[in-house]
């Protein structure tokens, strides 16, 4: 089976997992306790008719059958329908923060990789020595501190302490100067967790390659360590790696939502967190099946990356 | 004498040793043998007697923890030296300092390469620094010291000068890679081809390897090959830049009989119409009936045995030898070889005293735990100086006349025996 077929294959597959997440999100959300129309009025007495107008309005009194297929059928064209709270398009909240949301969370995964594996492979062709044991205990250490713990720190030495860094993100377009300048400190505090797994699984692999066969071929047709490590072995081990490094884009939208907090940034992370505590069903399965989408299309990526690195597994 | 007499591949005393918790490991403990260009040279012996790990220390391919102790490879090519020459130019002689192709100041980028203490390319002193100079590069004498040059003149000679075939040819080759690539590529290297030059040397030599439709395999990966073909594939890797010495790593243990034999026939036929030297690593002396024109025998590290592939065969002279012999299976027989020497290697570590062999050997007496038998001319009992082949040695007290009883054994040839092994009694 060629690439091209394969990937069509993969993307035909991916319509019932769509159709599965979008039912799972519509479920959740409506299992979360208290009626929206409470959360509307804001707990007041009203009168019976005015509760039966707001369900109508909302589909509230339709079978749970019938409101999924009307959400769903305007989900489809990105029709969230308005904020039970702002009133405003749904959407266009979404889209107007999403800019911001993507630069974190990109900037996360770019320091979680570019870290990651460049370390992974240093500790690897060191395996045993100073270098993998540093490495080793940087790897714990990074895994093991709680992502808004580290981001208040940061925000404490080099925002505070030694003022390199504003405490509050600036007013900008996402792709200002002063916006990328700021979105070091929470890419950083995002990426760190997620680097440290990459960078321990990148060794591991490598160290399994290194030992492998054709690592020895490789050497005696006389190619350079560099050509050996960084073209023979380097594109073996990614095949594990591109899997974890899938898993991680999951662990980096899900820390977006707490640092987007600790960093006062203003993303579709602090959205949800609103949207959950005023019970605005409609941006929380908005945001929720946006989330739950990008996790779909990162792990088609992934699969697809996968055959690309190892031709063996494509079918 | 002019270099081309002399002998392609002289090792002299090699000794690679591993060092590991349990103390030294003396995998190749004193060495030598000798190869001459387009000869076919086979080394013997079970796992653990230190074959692959001799080859691997020619290659400069030991890893950690092991390390080259000592003794000297000397590698006579013409086409070496003058790659080396031009590769490092700065390192040729100048009036200064005749005679010496100094690699050693070229290090530098390839940092500490671990195994090698010098770096020096060490040329004849007298012809081949004068004939580097006048530019024209007539090269007529000339030799490097492989366990002497630097990392970066190593890489030179690897896969160019001093090919490799390995034991599987499944794992030998790099799964995400085209075959075809992974044999462009040693060619982009050494022959310094373009692409599409490359690619086309490539096909040519797949296609001397007997690869049908090498244009469309070309771009297989090696999992699309069977282990045969992919063992022609490594092949062609081996042979791709012109070496003038393939070590062959148990080329066929990893194949099926039939497949065996074609493999045996091809490098029969590549070492002969290219005029290539082989050092064949085997524990089967089948296979080296089959290919080989000399032989050494090794056992726990060191040659037991040395002659030509004709006199081993009818008269082995170690027991070693001998017990190796009755183990051969004949081609196309598929029954499990028998182990006819009984007993495993003993620990490199704590070597037996004596004569390693003694607690495996029929014919031990006192004198073998008390002293180690040097290798010496079985005719003269003489230890010989210049490893060469032609002089039949082993290395047993029953050459050197201290054993009272003396072995006995009586070789019984059948008629096919040159090529399907022979059998003793
Ligand atoms: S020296 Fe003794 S123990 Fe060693 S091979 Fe000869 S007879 Fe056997």
């Amino acid at each position: 089976m060629s690439l091209q077929r394969y990937f069509v294959k993969r993307l035909l597959v991916m319509i019932p997992v769509l159709f599965g997440v979008s039912i799972l999100t519509f479920s959740l959300t409506k299992m979360l306790p208290g009626s929206p129309v409470d959360y509307i009025l804001q707990f007041q007495e009203t009168t019976p008719g005015l509760r039966e107008q707001l369900e109508a309005q909302y589909n509230l009194n339709e079978p749970v059958y019938v409101q999924y297929w009307l959400w769903l059928r305007d989900a489809m064209v990105l029709d969230f329908g308005d904020s039970l709270i702002s009133d405003r398009s749904v959407s266009g909240a979404i889209l107007r923060r999403l800019p911001k949301t993507l630069l974190l969370g990109g900037g996360g995964f770019l320091i979680a990789v570019t870290i990651g594996i460049p370390l992974g492979v240093l500790a690897a062709v060191n395996n045993g020595n100073t270098i993998d044991e540093a490495s080793r205990v940087g790897a714990l250490l990074g895994i093991a501190t709680p992502n808004f713990w580290l981001g208040l720190m940061l925000l404490l030495v080099f925002s505070v302490q030694l003022g390199w860094f504003r405490v509050i993100p600036p007013d900008m377009p996402t792709l200002s100067l002063p916006m990328l300048k700021f979105v070091i400190l929470p890419a950083i505090t995002l990426g760190t967790a997620s680097s440290a797994l990459i960078m321990r699984l990148t060794r591991s692999s490598m160290v399994e390659e290194l030992n492998k066969d054709y690592v020895r071929t490789a050497k005696a047709k006389g190619l350079s360590e560099r050509t050996v490590i960084v073209k023979h072995v380097l594109r073996n081990s990614m095949v594990s790696v591109v899997t974890v490094a899938a898993i991680q884009v999951a662990f980096i939208v899900n820390g977006s939502v707490v640092i987007e907090q600790v960093f006062s940034w203003p993303g579709v992370g602090r959205m949800l967190i609103q949207a959950i505590t005023q019970r605005d069903l409609p941006v929380l399965q908005a945001i929720v099946l946006m989330i739950a989408v990008t996790i779909v299309f990162v792990n088609l990526i992934a699969d697809l990356l996968y055959s690309w690195l190892d031709p063996r597994i494509r079918y | 004498m002019s270099v081309t007499d002399e002998p392609l591949l002289s090792v002299d005393g090699l000794q690679t040793s591993f060092y590991t918790e349990e103390g030294e490991v003396k995998a190749v403990n004193d060495v030598s043998y000798q190869i001459d260009r387009g000869e076919r040279f086979a080394v013997v012996g079970e796992s653990g007697a230190g074959k692959s790990v001799t080859s691997l220390s020619l290659m400069r391919l030991i890893d950690d923890p092991g390390r080259v102790k000592g003794g000297d490879v000397t590698f006579r090519s013409t086409s070496a030296v003058a790659t080396l020459a031009r590769k490092f130019p700065e390192g040729v002689a100048t009036e200064n300092s005749p005679g010496y192709i100094h690699v050693t100041e070229l290090r530098s980028e390839s940092g500490a390469v671990g195994s090698d203490p010098g770096a020096t390319v060490r040329d004849n002193p007298t012809d081949v620094a004068t004939s580097l100079h006048d530019g024209s590069l007539h090269i007529e004498a000339g030799h490097v010291d492989v366990l002497d040059a630097s990392e970066d003149a190593m890489r030179e000679l690897r896969g160019n000068e001093i090919a490799m075939i390995f034991q599987d040819p499944h794992t030998a080759l790099n799964p995400v890679y085209t075959v075809g690539e992974q044999i462009a590529e040693a060619i982009r290297k050494h022959l310094e081809m373009d692409d599409g030059a490359a690619k086309e040397r490539a096909i040519e030599m797949l296609e001397r390897v007997g690869i049908p439709d090498a244009e469309e395999r070309y771009s297989d990966y090696p999992h699309e090959f069977s282990g045969g073909m992919q063992q022609r594939a490594v092949i062609a890797i081996a042979l791709s830049c012109d070496p003038a010495l393939i070590v062959a790593d148990e080329p066929t243990t990893a194949l099926d009989v039939t497949i065996e034999a074609q493999i045996l026939d091809l490098l029969k036929e590549l070492s002969n119409e290219e005029d290539v030297a082989v050092q064949l690593i085997t524990h089967d002396l089948g296979v080296v009936a089959e290919l080989c024109d000399s032989v050494m025998v090794m056992y726990a590290g060191k040659p037991v045995e040395r002659s030509s592939v004709e006199e081993l065969y009818y008269e082995p002279k170690h027991p070693y030898t001998v017990g190796l012999m009755s183990s051969i299976p004949r081609i196309g027989d598929d029954r499990e070889r028998l182990d006819t020497v009984p007993g495993t290697m003993p620990d490199l570590v704590q070597l037996p005293s004596g004569c390693s062999f003694h607690p495996r050997c029929p014919y031990a007496e006192d004198a073998c735990l008390e002293h180690e038998p040097p290798l010496v001319d079985v005719e003269t009992g003489e230890p010989v100086e210049d490893p060469d082949p032609a002089v039949h040695s082993a290395a047993c007290l029953e050459y050197t006349g201290e054993l009272q009883d003396g072995v006995d054994f009586d070789v019984q040839i059948r008629e096919d025996a040159a090529t399907d092994g022979g059998e003793s009694v």
